[in-house]
């Protein structure tokens, strides 16, 4: 599943994406903006988020994709195997989910959420038992 | 000292039958008594008894038990004859004005070869205990000088060659220092020595007690600086003490009026320290919460990748089932094949049956249940490797850790808020208080107290050091009022000032030596000069101080005499003695010209004899010396005169007559 030519390289958000980033980072619940957008990424395909819905252009490259934010490939492999009709641009599609799961995390912080209630719903019996089973 | 004898008794001594007196009283002017007697009559006797009397012994250097066993002679024989058991000699004598009778009488027992000896000495008209008489005459006549004024003529002879000898010239030398007084400065001398040594002890003794009384002296000067340090340090403890307590009782009258904001402040303090600690582990917590989100992120989509993971696992297993499937099918095949080709079976090595129709059918059925199975494949193939990938991206230990480490950060949230109202609280109370002051102030009484305790502990021991120094320095002070001589006194200078007067004897006994040596070397080179027939020929005598005598050239230059003349020189030195003497007294003289010519006789009677003091008695035979010729010669310087005859032809009987 090696990265393709047609990928992006340089990944980031679009302005509105960048002020959720910012609400996110003032929660002071992240060390880095590399940690946030991961998790953004990661909320983004937990909520079922389709890459489709995220605005077509005007991100801001802010990361370089495979060198920095994704320097183990996990990045790559989570959209590979759970968005297979993302394998040839992985790096693209998680940008969108980026955008689509920082805005949703904002919103939801907003709304006096933090991080151990989103994670806490990652806990549902289901997805352990659909695991296992 | 000077002495002179009045009589002489004799009763049955030598040829002396009886008692016969001898008045040998005389004056400075005619100081000579002459006792004339032929040879064996009786002179030497006269002497014998004279000495016996005064000495014990009949000659110089005779043992007393010598002259004991000599006695039984000396008792007059016809007196022995006659039943007489005992002798007596008693002599009546003058010293110093004070009048001594002296009597000394033996008595004969037995065979008459056990005798006894009384003395008895009177001075005056005292009697003498009998133990005494010795140390009495010794006093006033020493037996050790009567070598010169006991003298016998016929030793005139070997006089001068016995002073040439070590023994007998240390024996005269002794003699001689006895006749000038020497002894009297030694035995002065030995007593001082011994007072110096007394006193050598009681000052080493002193110096030892001052020594040890320095030290006792010393450290009564340090207890008594200690006693001062110590009463110094009692003050400023005391002052320290005093300041310590009013500054005490001052804070806690200040601490009375805010007791009930003590508690707040203590409580305040309590509580900023938890509410320091919460806030770090808060910091802590929330630290480690955004590092499980930066390597778990992807615990949120646990979810999808947890339903992928299943969903390949079934696939997964349904391709594995249909290969089981295929190979079981295959197998069957395979096996009923070889059954119907017959032969030996591959596995048990038998001969198989012959192949049957219904082994036939089973093969054909077999074969088309394979086909339907092979026709089947369009599910997929295995991909274990995208199984083992999507099980290693599902995170399953953040989510939870992240919650259980959330919930303690909330709990400590919750402290650090119930802390933050409950300082609010203790703050508004402590409002127009310095917490910090009122701090200051209970850790200014809790430090009051401590350095009142410490100012107490220091008083306590500062006492206890004080009645230590008191209690050693009342038993320093009564060892040293015990040690004698503590204080100083007179006794240290004792030491000294008898080595002094020993220093002081030493010379003057060596001085006295020297000066009595010169003037006897003097006085006996006069004498020789005035005897000898031809003093040109002589310078005079050399006496050395251990008083070796040489007689002298006219050129200074050593030289031989003849017989008469150490004779002469003999005389010399007696009398040059006899004038030096200390202890002036009479000379008794057995002899002493019988060796001598006549000129010599001369000389001797008319320089020697009057020079010899204030009493004379000269025992003297026709031979040496005629009555005639002493008339001529002494003149009036002769007192008295006695001659010894024999009253009847008995050899054993002599009697004393006065001739004038």
């Amino acid at each position: 599943m090696a990265e393709t030519s047609e990928d992006k390289k340089q990944i980031g958000l679009t302005p509105s994406g960048a002020a959720a980033m910012a609400i996110l980072m003032e929660t002071d619940q992240f060390a880095t903006e590399y940690d946030a957008y991961k998790v953004g990424i990661a909320y983004a395909i937990s909520e079922g988020m389709s890459p489709a819905d995220a605005p077509d252009g005007g991100y801001h490259t802010k990361f370089n994709a495979a060198g920095g934010l994704d320097h183990y490939g996990d990045v790559r492999d989570v959209i590979v195997i759970l968005l297979p009709e993302a394998t040839k641009r992985p790096y693209a599609t998680a940008e969108r989910l980026a955008e689509l799961g920082v805005t949703a995390l904002a919103n939801r912080f907003q709304a006096h959420a933090d991080m151990a209630e989103i994670l806490g719903s990652t806990l549902a019996p289901d997805a352990d038992s659909a695991a296992d089973s | 000292m000077s002495l002179k004898f009045r009589t002489l008794t004799v009763t049955d001594f030598g040829p002396y039958q009886g008692r016969q007196v001898i008045d040998l009283d005389t004056d400075d002017e005619s100081p000579v008594v002459l006792i004339y007697g032929q040879n064996t009559l009786g002179k030497t006797q006269l002497f014998s008894a004279l000495r016996w009397c005064l000495y014990g012994t009949f000659a110089h250097h005779q043992t007393l038990a010598s002259a004991t066993v000599e006695l039984p002679g000396r008792l007059n024989l016809p007196a022995k004859r006659s039943g007489t058991s005992e002798l007596e000699v008693s002599i009546d004598f003058e010293a110093n004005g004070v009048p001594y009778h002296l009597t000394r009488k033996a008595r004969f027992f037995g065979d008459g070869d056990r005798v006894r000896i009384e003395p008895d000495l009177r001075i005056g008209s005292s009697v003498t205990p009998t133990t005494l008489i010795d140390i009495e005459i010794g006093r006033v006549l020493h037996p050790q000088i009567s070598e010169f004024f006991l003298f016998d003529g016929e030793l005139l002879e070997t006089f001068y060659e016995r002073l040439s000898t070590d023994r007998e010239r240390a024996l005269i030398r002794n003699s001689i220092e006895a006749v000038l007084g020497i002894p009297a400065l030694q035995l002065a001398q030995h007593d001082v020595d011994e007072l110096a040594s007394e006193a050598a002890k009681r000052q080493a003794k002193l110096i030892e007690n001052r020594s040890e009384s320095e030290k006792i002296q010393q450290k009564l000067d340090q207890l008594a600086d200690e006693a001062t340090s110590i009463e110094t340090d009692k003050k400023l403890i005391a002052d320290n003490l005093a300041e310590a307590e009013a500054r005490a009782k001052d804070t806690r009258e200040k601490l009375s009026a805010i007791e009930s904001l003590q508690a707040d402040v203590r409580e305040q303090e309590t509580l900023e320290a938890q509410f320091n600690d919460g806030s770090r582990e808060e910091l802590e917590l929330q630290a480690e919460l955004r590092a499980l989100l930066g390597s778990g992120w992807r615990s949120l989509a646990n979810a999808a990748l947890a339903e992928k993971l299943a969903e390949i696992r079934k696939h997964n297993s349904a391709v594995e089932r249909r290969n089981q499937s295929i190979l079981a099918a295959r197998n069957r095949v395979t096996a009923l094949e070889d059954r119907a080709r017959g032969g030996i079976c591959p596995t048990c090595k038998q001969q198989l049956q012959p192949p049957s129709n219904d082994t036939e059918q089973e093969l054909i059925v077999a074969r088309e249940e394979l086909q339907t199975l092979l026709d089947e494949t369009g599910g997929g193939s295995l991909d274990l490797d995208l199984e083992r990938r999507i099980a290693a991206l599902v995170d399953r230990e953040t989510a939870p850790r992240y919650l259980e480490k959330h919930g303690r950060l909330v709990r400590v949230q919750m402290l650090q808020y119930e802390r933050k109202q409950r300082l609010g609280e203790i703050g508004d109370r402590l409002q127009g208080h310095e917490a910090a002051d009122i701090r200051a102030l209970g850790t200014l009484a809790r430090q009051l107290e401590t350095a009142i305790e410490g100012f107490r502990a220091a008083q306590n021991k500062n006492e206890r050091e004080a009645d230590k120094a008191n209690k050693e320095q009342t038993r320093l002070t009564r060892g040293l009022q015990k040690i004698p001589g503590a204080s100083g006194s007179a006794q240290g200078f004792e030491f000294a000032f008898y080595r002094f007067i020993e220093d002081l004897l030493d010379k003057t006994v060596a001085a006295f030596r020297e000066d009595v040596r010169s003037r006897v070397q003097i006085d006996a080179t006069n004498m020789f000069l005035q005897l000898i027939h031809d003093p040109t020929g002589y310078k005079g005598l050399s006496i050395s101080a251990d008083y070796q005598i040489e007689l002298l050239s006219s050129s200074g230059e050593p030289r031989e005499t003849s017989q008469g003349g150490r004779q002469l020189l003999a005389l010399s030195l007696i009398g040059a003695l006899k004038k030096a003497a200390v202890r002036g007294g009479p000379v008794v003289l057995d002899s002493p010209l019988g060796r001598l010519d006549l000129e010599h006789r001369s000389n001797v009677l008319k320089t020697w004899i009057p020079n010899l003091g204030a009493q004379a008695i000269l025992l003297v035979q026709d031979g040496e010396l005629t009555m005639e010729d002493a008339n001529g010669i002494l003149g009036s310087k002769i007192g008295r005169s006695y001659v010894i005859v024999r009253p009847t032809s008995d050899p054993e009987v002599a009697k004393i007559e006065r001739v004038a």
